[in-house]
C-alpha cells in the first residue's frame, strides 16, 4: 500500500486511533508511522482529537504512582523493609489492648472509597500484618488527614462485627481512630478529622461489636497490626 | 491546517521537554496534570479497576522511556500521551477478550467500585474546566453535527474499544455499513474540526 493521498493517510489514521483499524493493517500502520512524518502527524492529532472530546476524569489511587516511581526504581522497597525492621523490633508485644478508659481524641469520618479527585502527594504510611500474614499498606495525605487502606483481598467483615482502627502510642491506651467500611475491591479511605499526634507509633484494627468498641478499648481481638513507617 | 500545538499553550508539552531530558520532578506534574483522563480512559476500555491500574503503569513506563521521541510539532502532549496510553489498554483488551468471562457488562449492574469512580469523574477542577471549555465547543458542536447513530458508533468504538464486526453486533447493522458510517463519521469530523480553526 502507497501512502500518497492525504484521505487515505487520515482515514487510517482516524481508524488507527479509534481504535476500530485492527491486526495486520494496525500493525502495518504503526511500522509506516514510524517512517512517515506525515502519516506519525496525522495519528498523533487523531489520538488529540479523540481524547479531547473525551472529558472523563478519574483520579487513579495514589498507589499507582508509587508503583512506577519503584518500577522504574525510584525509591526503594519500603514494604519489604519496612516489615523486616517491625520483625527485629518487637516493639508489639509492648502494647496491651485489655485497657478500658475511653480516650477519644480523634474523630475519623469514613468518606468514600476513593480518597479525593484532586490530585494529592500521598506517602507510605504504615504496613499492617494479621497474625496469618496478611498485609495492610496504609498510605497517608501530606496533611495526614486521610489514610488510605489497601490489602490484596477485600476485607470480609463478619456479620454483626465492626472492624475498629486503633492509634498506639507507647506506655498508653490505644485510641480509638474510627471503624473501617466493608472494603470494595479491598479499599478503604478515612478521613482523620484532627491531625493524627506525633507520640503515635503504630496502627492496630481489632474485631468489636457493631458500632465499635462499647469499652472505648479493644475487646476483641486483633487482626492487623503494624508501626508508622516514619514519624508523624 | 492552522498549527494549534505550539508547546507555549501545551503545558504537558512544556513538562514532556523536561522529561525527556530525564526530569524526573517534570515526570510527575506530568503523570499528576494528565493520569485523570489517562485513566478514566483506560477505566471505560478495560472496565476492570485492576487493569486499567496495570495498563496505566505500563504506559507510564513507556512514556518515561520514550519521551525523547516526542515532536511537538506533530501533535499535542495530550495525543502523544493517549497514543501510548490507548495502545496499551486495546493491547490489555485483546488479550483479555480471550477470556471474556471477566468482563463487565458496561449496561448490566457492572463493577460498583468502578461506577462510583466514574460517577466521580465529572468534578473536575475550574481552571481546567476554562482551559477546555472554547475547545470543547467546537468539539461538541462537530460531534452534534454527526447523525445520531454516527455520532453512536464513534463514542461506542472509542470508549469501549469495539472493533468494526464488534460494533456490528452491537448495533445489528452490516459489517460494510458499519465501515462507511465510521469512515463517514471520522472524515466529517475532521472536516468540521479543521473548518472550525480556520
Amino acid at each position: 500500500m502507497r501512502l500518497s493521498d492525504s484521505t487515505l493517510i487520515n482515514y487510517l489514521a482516524a481508524e488507527y486511533a479509534l481504535g476500530t483499524l485492527r491486526g495486520a493493517p494496525r500493525q502495518w500502520l504503526e511500522t509506516a508511522a514510524a517512517r512517515n512524518a506525515t502519516l506519525d502527524t496525522a495519528i498523533l492529532r487523531w489520538h488529540g482529537r479523540l481524547a479531547t472530546l473525551d472529558q472523563f476524569e478519574a483520579t487513579p489511587a495514589p498507589e499507582i504512582w508509587l508503583a512506577i516511581e519503584r518500577r522504574l526504581g525510584w525509591t526503594p522497597t519500603v514494604v519489604a523493609d519496612a516489615s523486616s525492621f517491625w520483625q527485629r523490633s518487637g516493639v508489639w508485644k509492648a502494647w496491651s489492648f485489655a485497657a478500658t478508659i475511653a480516650a477519644i481524641a480523634l474523630v475519623i469520618v469514613i468518606l468514600q472509597q476513593t480518597p479525593s479527585v484532586q490530585p494529592q502527594e500521598w506517602r507510605a504510611f504504615a504496613v499492617l500484618e494479621s497474625p496469618q500474614q496478611q498485609r495492610m499498606m496504609v498510605l497517608a495525605s501530606a496533611d495526614l488527614k486521610t489514610l488510605w487502606f489497601t490489602t490484596a483481598q477485600p476485607l470480609a467483615i463478619p456479620a454483626g462485627k465492626s472492624y475498629q482502627l486503633w492509634w498506639i502510642a507507647p506506655n498508653e491506651k490505644p485510641v480509638p481512630a474510627g471503624l473501617l467500611p466493608g472494603a470494595n475491591g479491598g479499599r478503604i479511605a478515612l478521613q482523620v478529622a484532627a491531625a493524627a499526634k506525633s507520640q503515635y507509633v503504630a496502627l492496630a484494627i481489632s474485631v468489636e461489636p457493631v458500632g465499635g468498641s462499647p469499652t472505648g478499648q479493644p475487646t476483641g481481638a486483633v487482626i492487623f497490626q503494624g508501626k508508622l513507617l516514619n514519624p508523624i | 491546517m492552522i498549527q494549534t500545538d505550539s508547546s507555549a499553550a501545551d503545558p504537558a508539552a512544556k513538562l514532556m521537554a523536561r522529561v525527556a531530558v530525564g526530569d524526573r520532578n517534570s515526570f510527575k506534574a506530568l503523570y499528576q496534570l494528565t493520569s485523570p483522563r489517562l485513566f478514566a480512559m483506560c477505566l471505560r476500555l478495560l472496565r476492570a479497576r485492576e487493569l486499567a491500574e496495570d495498563a496505566l503503569q505500563d504506559a507510564f513506563i513507556k512514556i518515561w522511556n520514550s519521551a525523547a521521541s516526542y515532536r511537538p510539532e506533530r501533535g499535542t502532549a495530550l495525543g502523544w500521551l493517549a497514543r501510548i496510553v490507548r495502545n496499551q489498554c486495546l493491547d490489555y483488551l485483546r488479550n483479555r477478550r480471550v477470556e471474556t468471562t471477566h468482563r463487565v457488562d458496561p449496561h448490566g449492574d457492572g463493577d460498583e467500585d468502578l461506577l462510583n469512580t466514574l460517577a466521580a469523574a465529572d468534578q473536575k477542577s475550574p481552571e481546567r474546566l476554562a482551559e477546555a471549555a472554547s475547545e470543547n465547543e467546537r468539539l461538541a458542536r462537530c460531534l452534534q453535527a454527526l447523525k445520531s447513530q454516527q455520532q453512536e458508533l464513534i463514542s461506542v468504538a472509542y470508549t469501549e474499544g469495539l472493533s468494526h464486526s464488534e460494533l456490528a453486533r452491537r448495533f445489528t447493522l452490516p459489517l460494510g455499513t458499519v465501515k462507511t458510517l465510521i469512515r463517514r463519521a471520522l472524515l466529517s469530523l475532521k472536516v468540521c474540526l479543521e473548518g472550525g480553526l480556520s
